[in-house]
C-alpha cells in the first residue's frame, strides 16, 4: 500500500490556482460554465463536482489584525479518508482504495448519490450532463476510452492520478509556491509540524488539519487560523455503519428486480434508504 | 531585468511596487518564497489593493494611485537624514560626489530651464562642472552646496513623513516599517531587488518612478549583485525580444536610436550622436562601440549596396515623421493620415488608452491586416457593439496564424534570456507561422516594384531579404537567426561575440546585443543545467544578452580592489589579473580600480542625479495625475510640467466634483493582456467568466452596491459595464485628510472572443509620460452607480 | 531534439513509480487506463503568456498535442506553471474551435467575412501596401533626405519569435515605415 500523502500549506498559496486547471489538463476534464464568482471573493466555481476535482477556495479577508491583513486561499481535493464515508455507503461497491487512495470505478456507479450525500467535505459529484461528447479535445486519440469517462449519472472526484501513472500528481507537480506537495505520509505530517511551527510566528492561532479526521486524511493541510474558520470540522462523526448496512442488505435484495437499469438501480437504492432511516441522516 | 528570475532567490528583501507579481508573474513565488524560507528575507508589498502578492508579504503598506514618488522620495529623505547608505559604493559609483553647474535650481515645482510656452526644458544648467579636459569636478567631501549629495538632501528633505502619508494615503507607521526594512540593506552584506511591472511606469510620471527607484538601489548599493537591481517583470512572452529588436518608433535592433530628420540629416550627424564622447580616463563608455553596431546592422539590411561611399546607404533608412509612440500613432490614424496597418498579434482596441477612440481611429483606414490565432476585438471593430458596418469603409484581412507550438523560434524572457522553442505540431488548417506570412507579403510587394517599379523602390527590391533555403519555399527562423547573429562579410563565418564587429563594412549583424547567440550553434538551445557556485546562474542554460551577462552592471558587484560587496554572494570577482565567474561588464582587461561600473554612462557612474537623459528633470519630482482627487500637495505644478497634453475631440478630461473616485487598472493570473489568448480557453474562463471592477464595503455601501450586481462605471471619455467584486482588500484611503475611495478593473474584456465584456480602457486617458509617452492606465477618474 | 527520453520521465513518473508498473497495482474496483503519454513524441517549448520564459513539454501523438507540462528540467519554473500556463493545450487544441483554420476578409462596408484563398490575400495585400506606399512616399523633408512612407503603420510584436520580431523590424524599415510600435507601452 503507498503512504504517500499531499500537503496544502496555505500560508504558501497564491492563488493561481495552475492546481484547478492541470488537473483539468492532465485529466482533461472541461472547463465549467460560470458567471461572475460563486465566491467567496474570487472563488469559482462554487465547489468541487463531477469535472472539477481540485478546487481553490479564497476565503474574505481577515483584518483583525490590522498590521498583518491575513487572506486564506484554501486548496481543496478530495481528502482520502483513511475510513470514508463514502466508501462505506456506496451500494455498488463501486468506491473502493487504490494504492491508499479513495477511488470510484464508473463502471460499477450507478449515480445513486450516496457518496455525495455522505461526503461532510462535498467532494464527489454525480455528472449531470454527458460530458463526453460534448468535449472531445483529442479526436485523434478517442481510442482512449478514458476521454469518455465523465458521463452522465456517474460519480466522479479526484483519485490523485492513480488512473495515470505519474510520479508526482499533476496538481503537486504544477504548483508554483510549494504550496501544494506530495511525499509520503509520515513526511508530510513532520513537514507540517515543523511548518507550523515557525507560521506560529505570523499566525498564532494556526492549526494542522487532517491528522484524525475519519483516522486521517491524505490532504494534510496548514491553516492560519483555526480548521472551523474555513468549514473544515473537527473529529467529525463518521457515518454508523450499521444504518448503512440495513440500507445496502435491502438494497441487495431489490436490486434482484433491477434487471442491471442504472435507473431502476437508483430508485431501488432511494427506496431502501428512506425505508431504513427515512429523511434522517447516517450518522 | 538587470538581474534575472533565479537571483530573486539572492535577495534578502524583496521591495514590489507597482507589480502584482503573484497573479502576473506566478513563477516568480517560486523564487521569492525561496528567498523567504532560505535566507529569512522580507517582502515588501506596496499596492492600492491588498493583493495576492500582499498576502504571502511581510511588510504590506497601501498607496493611492500615482503617487509613487512621494512614497519613494519620502525613503530616500529617509535614508539620507539617517544616514542609511552605503558610502563606499557611492562615492565609487555614483555620481553623488559631482558637482552641478551652480545655475541648477528647483523652485516650486519647477527645475531650471524651463520654457512654459512649449512645456519644456533646457538641462543647460543639469550639466556637471567640468575641469580643462572636460572631466566631471567632483568634491569627496560633499560638502559643496552644488555637489549631488547637497542637492538631493536639499531637494528630497521636502519629502517629509506627514506629507507622504498624505500624498499617499499610506499610515506613517506602515510607511516608516517600509523604510526601515528596506534601509537595512544599505549594509554591504544585505541586498534588496526592486520588482515592478506596470504599476509604476503607466504614469505621467512613469519613467521618474523608475528612476527613483535605481537611486534607492544606488544609495543602498545594491545595483549589480546578486540579489540586487532593478527588475521590470515583462508582461510578455517575448516583449523584451521585440523591444530588442527594435519594433519601436524610435529604436532599431539593438537600441540604437531611431535617425530623426530634424536632429540627424546626415550619416555624420547621426554617427555623432551615436556615442556622447568623454575623456574621463576612468569611464569605458561603451556607446563609442555604436557605429561598428550601426554599419553592421545596415549591412544586415542592405547587403553590398551599404558601402563606405553612399555612408552605408543612411538615405535607404526611412527618417522618422515625428515622435510616433502609441499615443500619437492612433492619433494620427485618428485624423487619417495612415491608410494601412498591421497588426501582428495586438489587439489595441481592448489594450490601448481611450479605446474608444482607437477603434474609432480604426475606422478611418483603408485596409487593415491583423495576423492572430483567433478573431481579435480589433479585428472586429468593425461589427463592435452599436456599429453599423455598412457605414465602414475599411477592408480587413484576418490571416490564421501559427501559435508557439506550431513554429521553430526564440522568445526572450524578462531576464535577457533567449530560450530556444520548437515546433511539435503543424498549425491547425491553413494557418501560417508569422515569419512565412511576413515572408510572403514582402516578397510580393518586392515581385511588384520589380516589375512595375514605384516610390524609391531600392531598398525593397536590393536589400537583403533571404531566410529560406534554395529550393524550398518557407523561410527558416534558424537562417534570420543566423544574420541577427552576425557574420562575416567575406567568409560567412558566423561572428562570435560584438567584439569582433567591425565599423569598415566587412561584418554584418543584424542586432549586436545577439552576437553570439548563433555562433557555430545555437546557443539559445543549450539545456546545460549546471550552477557553479550555487547562484541560480545557470550559464549553459540557453543563451542571455549581452554576451550571455546573467547580471548587467556587474562590475558594481565588487568594491575597488575586486572584492565582492559580499562574499556569500560572490559572481564575479577580480584576482588582480583577471576576472573570474560571470562575463563581466565592459570587457575583460580592466581591473576594478581602473574602470567605472556603469559602462553604458558616459561618466561610468550611476546617475543619482541625471544631466541628461530625462525631458522632465534631473531628479524625480512628486506631481499629481492628470486626472486627480486633490490638490499637488509638494508644489504649485499640478501635472508633470513637461507633459504634453493633446487636443483633440475625442480626448476629453474628467474633475473630481463629476467624478470624485480614482480608478485604477490591473490583470488577474487567468487571463493575459487584453485577453484574445485567454478568453477562448473554457479552463480560464471558468475562474474569470467576465469583465469586474473591485470596490470597498465603503463604497458600495454608499452606492447601494452588493457584491455580485451589475454596476456601470464612467469616465469623461465613456461608460461601461461591469459586475461589482466588494472586498475588504479595498480600502478607502485618507488622501490630503479626505477619504478617498477607488475603483479597481481588471482589463482583459473586450467584445471579439468567446467571453465577452467591456474593456476597462473605454475609460483610460491617452495622455502620457513626456520621455516615452507611456499611457496613464494606472490613475485616473470615474463615477460608479448601480446598473 | 536534445530532450533525452530519461530526463521526460521524471515528468511522467514511469522509473521511480514501481507499484503502478504492469498493472498489478491497481486493487479491486479500478481497471488499468492506459498511459496517457505512452507513445508520444515530446518537445521542448517556453511558454507564450508572460515574461517569466517557463519551459514546458509537449506531447503529441498522431499530430496531435495530448498534454502540456512544465518541463521539469527547465530552472526556473522546474515543471510548475501557473493556470495560464496549465491551460496552453487549450490554444494548441481549442476545444470550443476558436482557432482560424482560413484567411478572412471583410471588404469594404461588408457586414461578414469571406473565406479566401491566401494566394489572393497575399496578392491584394502586396498591391495595397505598393498603392498605398506609392502614394504616400516621403523622399525629402526640406533639404533632408527621409525616404519613409507616412502611410503605413505596423504595430504588434510581443507574442511573435525574436526572429519574426527581427523579420519585421527589418521588413518595416526596407518599406519605409515609421510609425512602428509594439506593447512594450500598453
Amino acid at each position: 500500500m503507498s503512504d504517500k500523502a499531499f500537503l496544502v500549506d496555505t500560508t504558501k498559496c497564491s492563488g493561481c490556482r495552475s492546481c484547478q486547471v492541470a488537473c483539468k489538463q492532465w485529466n482533461e476534464n472541461p472547463g465549467e460554465k460560470t458567471e461572475f464568482f460563486a465566491g467567496p471573493e474570487l472563488t469559482n466555481p462554487k465547489e468541487l463536482s463531477a469535472i472539477t476535482w481540485n478546487h481553490v477556495k479564497f476565503f474574505p479577508l481577515d483584518r483583525s489584525n490590522p498590521e498583518k491583513p491575513s487572506w486564506t486561499i484554501m486548496h481543496k481535493k478530495c481528502y482520502h479518508c483513511e475510513t470514508p464515508n463514502c466508501l462505506r455507503v456506496c451500494p455498488e461497491k463501486a468506491i473502493s482504495k487504490v494504492d491508499g487512495w479513495v477511488v470510484i470505478d464508473q463502471d460499477k456507479c450507478i449515480g445513486c448519490g450516496a457518496c455525495v450525500n455522505e461526503c461532510i467535505y462535498k467532494v464527489p459529484g454525480v455528472a449531470a450532463v454527458d460530458y463526453s461528447a460534448a468535449y472531445v479535445p483529442n479526436p485523434g486519440v478517442r481510442e482512449n476510452k478514458w476521454y469518455e469517462r465523465i458521463q452522465k449519472g456517474k460519480s466522479h472526484k479526484c483519485h490523485a492520478c492513480t488512473r495515470n501513472e505519474r510520479k508526482v500528481p499533476a496538481c503537486a507537480f504544477a504548483c508554483p509556491t510549494g504550496a501544494l506537495t506530495y511525499d509520503h505520509r509520515l513526511r508530510v505530517i513532520r513537514t507540517a509540524q515543523e511548518r507550523l511551527a515557525a507560521v506560529k510566528k505570523d499566525f498564532p492561532k494556526a492549526s494542522i488539519y487532517g491528522l484524525k479526521e475519519f483516522d486521517g486524511l491524505r490532504v494534510i493541510t496548514i491553516l492560519k487560523d483555526a480548521p472551523e474558520k474555513f468549514g473544515l470540522p473537527i473529529n467529525p462523526t463518521p457515518i454508523n455503519i450499521t444504518k448503512v448496512e440495513e440500507i445496502n442488505n435491502l438494497y441487495s435484495f431489490f436490486s434482484l428486480f433491477t434487471f442491471g437499469l442504472p435507473f431502476l438501480k437508483r430508485t431501488a437504492y432511494k427506496v431502501a434508504r428512506s425505508m431504513t432511516v427515512g429523511d434522517r441522516g447516517l450518522s | 531585468m538587470t538581474n534575472h528570475w533565479i537571483d530573486i532567490k539572492n535577495s534578502d528583501v524583496i521591495f514590489i511596487i507597482g507589480s502584482n507579481c503573484a497573479e502576473n508573474h506566478p513563477i516568480s513565488f517560486r523564487w521569492i518564497m525561496k528567498a523567504k524560507e532560505e535566507r529569512g528575507a522580507k517582502i515588501i508589498s506596496v499596492d492600492p489593493r491588498f493583493t495576492k502578492t500582499s498576502s504571502l508579504s511581510d511588510v504590506y503598506a497601501p498607496i493611492r494611485p500615482g503617487t509613487d514618488i512621494a512614497f519613494l522620495g519620502g525613503i530616500v529623505n529617509y535614508a539620507l537624514q539617517k544616514d542609511l547608505i552605503n558610502k563606499e559604493y557611492v562615492k565609487e559609483y555614483t555620481n553623488m560626489t559631482y558637482l552641478i553647474k551652480p545655475g541648477y535650481g528647483f523652485n516650486n515645482g519647477l527645475f531650471s530651464g524651463y520654457n512654459a510656452g512649449e512645456k519644456k526644458y533646457d538641462g543647460a544648467t543639469w550639466q556637471y562642472q567640468v575641469d580643462e579636459k572636460g572631466v566631471p569636478k567632483k568634491d569627496p567631501t560633499m560638502k559643496d552646496p552644488n555637489c549631488v549629495l547637497q542637492i538631493m538632501k536639499k531637494h528630497y528633505e521636502r519629502y517629509t513623513l506627514e506629507k507622504v502619508e498624505a500624498i499617499t494615503g499610506c499610515p506613517k507607521d506602515a510607511f516608516v516599517k517600509v523604510c526601515e526594512v528596506f534601509c537595512s540593506t544599505h549594509k554591504p552584506d544585505r541586498v534588496a531587488n526592486f520588482m515592478y511591472a506596470m504599476g509604476i511606469t503607466q504614469h505621467t510620471v512613469g519613467t521618474q518612478n523608475v528612476r527613483l527607484m535605481a537611486i534607492l538601489q544606488l544609495l543602498m548599493g545594491n545595483m549589480g549583485l546578486a540579489g540586487g537591481g532593478i527588475n521590470a517583470l515583462r508582461g510578455e512572452s517575448n516583449v523584451q525580444g521585440s523591444t530588442d529588436h527594435g519594433l519601436l518608433w524610435h529604436l532599431v535592433p539593438g537600441y540604437m536610436p531611431v535617425p530623426q530628420a530634424a536632429a540627424n540629416p546626415t550619416y555624420e550627424d547621426y554617427i555623432k550622436k551615436l556615442f556622447a564622447p568623454t575623456n574621463d580616463p576612468m569611464s569605458i563608455n561603451w556607446k563609442k562601440e555604436y557605429p561598428k553596431y550601426w554599419v553592421s546592422l545596415m549591412k544586415a539590411f542592405y547587403g553590398e549596396n551599404a558601402k563606405k561611399e553612399n555612408n552605408y546607404c543612411y538615405d535607404w533608412f526611412p527618417k522618422a515623421v515625428r515622435p510616433a509612440p502609441h499615443i500619437i500613432l492612433f492619433e494620427d490614424m485618428y485624423e487619417g493620415k495612415i491608410k494601412g496597418t498591421f497588426f501582428w498579434g495586438t489587439n489595441p482596441v481592448v489594450g490601448g488608452p481611450n479605446a474608444n477612440k482607437e477603434a474609432k481611429a480604426l475606422e478611418k483606414l483603408d485596409w487593415l491586416v491583423a495576423v492572430d490565432l483567433w478573431e481579435t476585438d480589433s479585428s472586429i471593430f468593425w461589427k463592435r457593439p452599436g456599429i453599423d458596418p455598412k457605414q465602414i469603409k475599411t477592408e480587413v484581412f484576418l490571416l490564421p496564424a501559427a501559435s508557439s507550438v506550431e513554429k521553430e523560434g526564440s522568445v526572450s524572457n524578462s531576464g535577457r534570456w533567449a530560450q530556444w522553442r520548437y515546433k511539435a505540431v503543424n498549425p491547425p488548417g491553413e494557418a501560417k507561422a508569422d515569419l512565412d506570412i511576413m515572408d510572403m507579403i514582402f516578397r510580393a510587394v518586392r515581385e511588384l516594384y520589380k516589375k512595375d517599379g514605384g516610390a524609391f523602390p531600392d531598398p525593397i527590391v536590393k536589400s537583403l531579404w533571404n531566410f529560406t533555403h534554395e529550393g524550398e519555399h518557407e523561410p527558416d527562423p534558424h537562417m534570420v537567426a543566423k544574420e541577427i547573429n552576425g557574420y562575416d562579410v567575406k567568409t560567412k563565418k558566423q561572428i562570435n561575440a560584438f567584439f569582433d564587429l567591425k565599423d569598415d563594412g566587412s561584418t554584418a549583424c543584424g542586432n549586436w546585443i545577439y552576437c553570439g547567440s548563433y555562433t557555430g550553434k545555437n546557443m539559445m538551445a543549450r539545456r546545460g543545467t549546471s550552477d557553479p557556485g550555487k547562484m541560480g546562474m545557470f550559464p549553459e542554460w540557453t543563451w542571455c544578452w549581452p554576451v550571455n551577462r546573467r547580471i548587467i552592471y556587474n562590475r558594481a558587484a565588487v568594491n575597488r580592489k575586486g572584492e565582492p560587496w559580499d562574499p556569500s554572494r560572490e559572481i564575479i570577482k577580480w584576482n588582480g589579473s583577471e576576472w573570474k565567474g560571470d562575463v563581466v561588464d565592459g570587457g575583460p582587461k580592466f581591473g576594478p580600480d581602473k574602470k567605472n561600473p556603469f559602462i553604458m554612462n558616459t561618466e561610468g557612474v550611476g546617475r543619482l542625479f541625471a544631466p541628461s537623459g530625462c525631458v522632465d528633470g534631473p531628479l524625480p519630482e512628486h506631481y499629481e495625475p492628470m486626472e486627480t482627487p486633490t490638490t499637488n500637495l509638494m508644489s504649485a505644478q499640478k501635472l508633470n510640467p513637461a507633459v504634453k497634453v493633446l487636443a483633440s475631440d475625442m480626448n476629453k478630461w474628467g474633475d473630481a466634483g463629476r467624478y470624485p473616485f480614482i480608478a485604477t487598472s490591473y490583470r488577474v493570473v487567468e487571463h493575459w493582456q487584453a485577453g484574445a489568448m485567454t478568453r477562448n480557453l473554457p479552463w480560464l474562463t471558468e475562474l474569470v467568466p467576465d469583465m469586474f471592477c473591485e470596490i470597498s464595503p465603503s463604497l458600495a455601501a454608499a452606492k447601494g452596491i452588493k457584491n455580485g450586481d451589475k454596476v456601470r462605471i464612467q469616465s469623461a471619455r465613456g461608460e461601461i459595464g461591469a459586475y461589482a467584486l466588494v472586498t475588504d482588500r479595498v480600502q478607502p484611503l485618507k488622501i490630503n485628510g479626505k477619504p478617498t475611495e477607488m475603483v479597481g478593473m481588471i482589463w482583459h474584456f473586450g467584445h471579439g472572443c468567446a467571453e465577452t465584456g467591456d474593456s476597462c480602457n473605454q475609460l483610460t486617458p491617452a495622455i502620457g509620460d513626456p520621455n516615452v509617452m507611456i499611457p496613464e492606465y494606472k490613475a485616473f477618474l470615474v463615477d460608479i452607480r448601480k446598473a | 531534439m536534445p530532450l533525452t527520453r530519461r530526463d521526460f520521465l521524471k515528468l511522467s513518473g514511469v522509473t521511480a513509480a514501481g507499484a503502478f508498473l504492469g498493472g498489478v497495482s491497481f486493487l479491486t474496483g479500478c481497471k488499468s487506463m492506459p498511459d496517457k503519454l505512452r507513445g508520444t513524441k515530446e518537445s521542448t517549448t517556453i511558454c507564450p503568456f508572460c515574461g517569466v520564459g517557463c519551459g514546458l513539454i509537449v506531447s503529441v501523438r498522431d499530430g496531435k498535442v495530448v498534454n502540456i507540462e512544465g518541463d521539469p528540467d527547465h530552472p526556473i519554473n522546474q515543471g510548475s506553471l501557473c493556470s495560464k500556463g496549465s491551460a496552453l493545450h487549450q490554444i494548441a487544441v481549442n476545444p470550443i474551435n476558436k482557432r482560424l483554420t482560413k484567411v478572412q476578409y471583410r471588404a469594404p462596408y461588408a457586414t461578414e467575412w469571406k473565406e479566401i484563398a491566401w494566394k489572393d490575400a497575399i496578392a491584394m495585400i502586396a498591391e495595397r501596401v505598393k498603392k498605398t506606399r506609392d502614394a504616400t512616399f516621403q523622399q525629402k523633408e526640406g533639404a533632408v533626405t527621409v525616404n519613409r512612407t507616412a502611410g503605413i503603420a505596423s504595430m504588434g510584436g510581443a507574442a511573435l519569435d525574436s526572429e519574426e520580431c527581427y523579420a519585421l523590424s527589418k521588413m518595416d524599415r526596407l518599406l519605409g515605415l515609421t510609425y512602428i510600435e509594439h506593447q512594450a507601452r500598453i
